[in-house]
């Protein structure tokens, strides 16, 4: 094991655990500090990962505007909280049910990727300039996704702007 | 870094477990949206390794991660509008407590 | 070449952006913007049937100009048409925001286009995310109405959270074939070693199960009641026939031209989910006493008869259910303009509205009950013909026992469509003023109910038509 294996995987475990915060934090507003740390720990990933152009705009997009978008939902939405965590939950099912699909969501892949024997190191070989070969790819490949892209960002914005706007009048 | 690909698709499935885990116990309409996104983050770190140990020179991968981001910012958006509209209306955005409708 | 046989996607999204720029400068004119959108969308019509016959891959690979894409494209213009039409004095009664509505119902037809033309899992999923972004918005159009609301936030939690299991399917399809492209796929799944294969069936299990909930199968249907009785009525009307018709368009085409090893694999899974499915629906809506809701659990049963043509996995079953698709349609969105008329008085919601409805308007009436007919599958309605093919496919494909319950669940749907044309007979109304539908609405229903009746009595063109269309060249 290298220096950047232990590396990789405490980045893992701190962005496991941080997510797992999101999940029980008592605050809404802490959960959402700790999903900006769950963000920056996949960018972290993504970096060690040779994924430089990717890893930027995690940081840009996930911790940038997702995070703070959520931030501002939470205190326009101020003094909602509600019932904090789990106190109305009573029957059982509903509280196994989650569990028992998440766990065995996550035991049946890592048991499915073992099986499968996807055991092989990542190759020495790497794409250097990858904004590049993402542009290139963009604007070639994937010039309807990208063009499609685009108008679900405006109807992302036409939809926000009609639901959240008061009602004149 | 040599850890085989294994390490980070377990990875990956475990942070979507986590999230999914959030999404089916959480109450606040904010909190389950943080869970999803969780997932999507998990999507990403399995596309990104795929393409860095199957594919490390053709980064399709790597645009598609591109367009999950821009999907979510979208869906993010739509979702909070959503969830301020009801804000507003009520003093709850707890889904429990949202049962005109027989859930 | 390429931009020609891309012209009604164009066209749409150019109609989308006018939509929405003339929404804030007409603001309160909701029939001007019906108007356009009509026109907008009858010229991609008519540009999708001159385009009919062509077949070739566009941009590198990423859309399949076909057949198969071109009838479906018909479908959603057919309902966006209708609904357009339909929905004016609804959307004006309602104040809803007029220009947003008919934007975005037209970006999210544009969505179901691009998921039913596409041979590329990228494009299959801004495809489906066009759609589903825009049918959230949409499902809470009715501002200060908290059904609307409450059905826009079930809807949107539970879509995302399909997107992000669908995403992780897509995944791992990429992580196994290296390539996002269908075929590329289905290429590299021939090749596939046995200790793989499992993972390929979990990735095919989280699409199916995705894409499941957008059909509202069983067991992935919990949201749908909801939503479809809570958002605008148009709204669920759309959402019913275009939005589950683009997901059965991905789910063909994806299980047969990807993966068509799993598809026979699981022959058995998907007539069991189908089975399942219909008679869930059929069973419960018996129970409900709400138009829209009983509606919605009718649409879940009549999305486990379209179900049958996927699990049988033979090209008959692609044409059934493509003819399914088309007359399914007609029939729901003429019930839902029903509902749209009687809420132009405030009626409607309950079923008892529609008591004594014969005595107000007998032609309205007969028009419902030839709906409810062919809803049934009696003949001489389309329904019946389309439930046929349904059939056929299944027993051509040895699955006898699921076109048994195919016919047998028709009979386990009488009850909840009599009740209907009872109310309408025999029971006395509140009013017996007379009702006559405003002339768009009229046009709507003579439309539907005529194309309902005419597929029933001369089937044979279409019948040939969706024969001749297969997935696989």
């Amino acid at each position: 094991m290298t220096v950047s294996d232990v590396l990789f995987l405490a980045i893992c475990l701190i962005t496991l655990v941080a997510a797992w915060r999101v999940v029980v934090s008592a605050k809404v507003m802490h959960a959402a500090l700790w999903l900006g740390l769950t963000f920056f720990g996949v960018a972290a990933v993504f970096l060690m990962l040779s994924a430089d152009f990717v890893a930027a705009a995690q940081v840009l997009v996930y911790v940038g505007a997702i995070t703070v978008l959520l931030i501002f939902g939470i205190m326009l939405s101020e003094g909602t909280e509600g019932t904090p965590r789990g106190s109305e939950r009573s029957s059982l099912g509903r509280k196994v049910a989650p569990v028992g699909a998440a766990a065995g969501f996550a035991a049946l892949m890592v048991y499915l990727y073992h099986q499968a024997g996807l055991r092989q190191p990542p190759p020495a070989e790497v794409a250097t300039d990858t904004p590049r070969a993402i542009g290139t790819l963009l604007f070639s490949d994937f010039v309807i996704p990208f063009e499609v892209a685009s108008l679900v960002l405006l109807v992302g914005m036409v939809g926000a702007i009609v639901l959240a706007m008061r009602e004149e009048g | 870094m040599q850890l085989p690909l294994t390490y980070v698709l377990s990875f990956s499935a475990l942070l979507f477990g986590i999230g999914l885990y959030g999404a089916l116990t959480l109450q606040n309409a904010i909190r389950i949206l943080m869970c999803i996104e969780i997932m999507l983050n998990a999507v990403n770190v399995n596309l990104i390794a795929f393409s860095r140990y199957l594919s490390p020179l053709q980064p399709a991968g790597q645009a598609f991660v591109i367009f999950v981001m821009t999907v979510a910012a979208a869906e993010v958006a739509v979702g909070l509008a959503i969830i301020l509209m009801i804000a507003r209306r009520r003093d709850t955005i707890d889904i429990d407590r949202m049962n005109l409708l027989k859930w | 070449m390429e931009f020609r046989l891309i012209a009604p996607e164009l066209i749409l999204a150019g109609l989308g952006l006018s939509l929405v720029t003339l929404g804030a400068v007409v603001k309160k004119n909701s029939r001007a913007l019906a108007v356009v959108g009509v026109v907008g969308s009858l010229a991609a019509l008519a540009v999708v049937l001159a385009n009919f016959g062509l077949t070739q891959d566009l941009f590198s690979n990423q859309l399949r100009h076909d057949a198969y894409a071109s009838f479906f494209k018909v479908v959603f213009l057919v309902i966006l048409i209708l609904l357009f039409t339909g929905s004016a004095q609804y959307v004006r009664d309602r104040r809803m925001p007029a220009g947003e509505f008919y934007a975005l119902t037209t970006l999210a037809t544009l969505g179901g286009f691009l998921m039913a033309g596409s041979l590329d899992l990228i494009t299959i999923f801004l495809g489906l995310e066009l759609l589903s972004i825009a049918s959230y918005a949409l499902a809470g159009l009715l501002k200060g109405d908290p059904r609307s609301q409450e059905a826009s936030i079930k809807f949107f939690l539970v879509g995302a959270l399909t997107t992000a299991v669908i995403l992780f399917g897509i995944s791992l399809l990429y992580g196994l074939a290296g390539t996002t492209s269908l075929t590329g796929i289905a290429a590299a799944v021939a090749g596939l070693s046995s200790a793989e294969f499992p993972l390929l069936a979990a990735a095919g299990l989280f699409l199916l199960a995705g894409l499941g909930v957008k059909i509202a199968a069983v067991p992935f249907h919990m949201w749908a009641p909801d939503t479809y009785d809570g958002a605008p009525t148009p709204v669920s009307a759309f959402l019913i026939t275009a939005s589950e018709a683009a997901a059965f368009a991905v789910l063909l085409r994806l299980f047969a031209v990807a993966l068509p090893s799993l598809a026979e694999r699981w022959q058995l899974i998907l007539g069991l989910m189908a089975l399942v499915t219909m008679t869930y629906g059929n069973v419960t809506a018996i129970l409900q006493t709400r138009t829209k809701r009983m509606l919605a659990y009718s649409a879940i049963a009549q999305a486990g008869y379209v179900l049958v043509g996927l699990a049988v996995a033979s090209p008959s079953g692609v044409s059934a259910v493509l003819y399914y698709v088309l007359v399914y349609a007609l029939m729901t969105v003429g019930a839902f303009t029903v509902v749209l008329l009687l809420a132009g008085e405030s009626l409607g919601e309950e079923i008892a509205d529609f008591n004594g409805l014969s005595r107000r308007s007998p032609l309205v009436a007969l028009m419902v009950t030839i709906l409810m007919l062919s809803l049934i599958g009696i003949p001489p309605t389309a329904g019946f013909f389309g439930k046929l093919l349904l059939y056929r496919a299944a027993v051509d494909s040895g699955m006898v026992w699921l076109g048994l319950a195919t016919v047998l669940n028709g009979v386990v749907s009488v009850p909840y469509y009599y009740r209907i044309v009872r109310n309408m007979y025999l029971e006395q109304g509140t009013t017996t003023a007379a009702l006559t539908p405003t002339v768009p609405i009229a046009i709507v229903l003579i439309l539907a109910v005529g194309g309902t009746l005419l597929l029933g009595i001369v089937p044979e063109p279409l019948a040939r038509v969706v024969a001749a269309i297969s997935l696989t060249p």
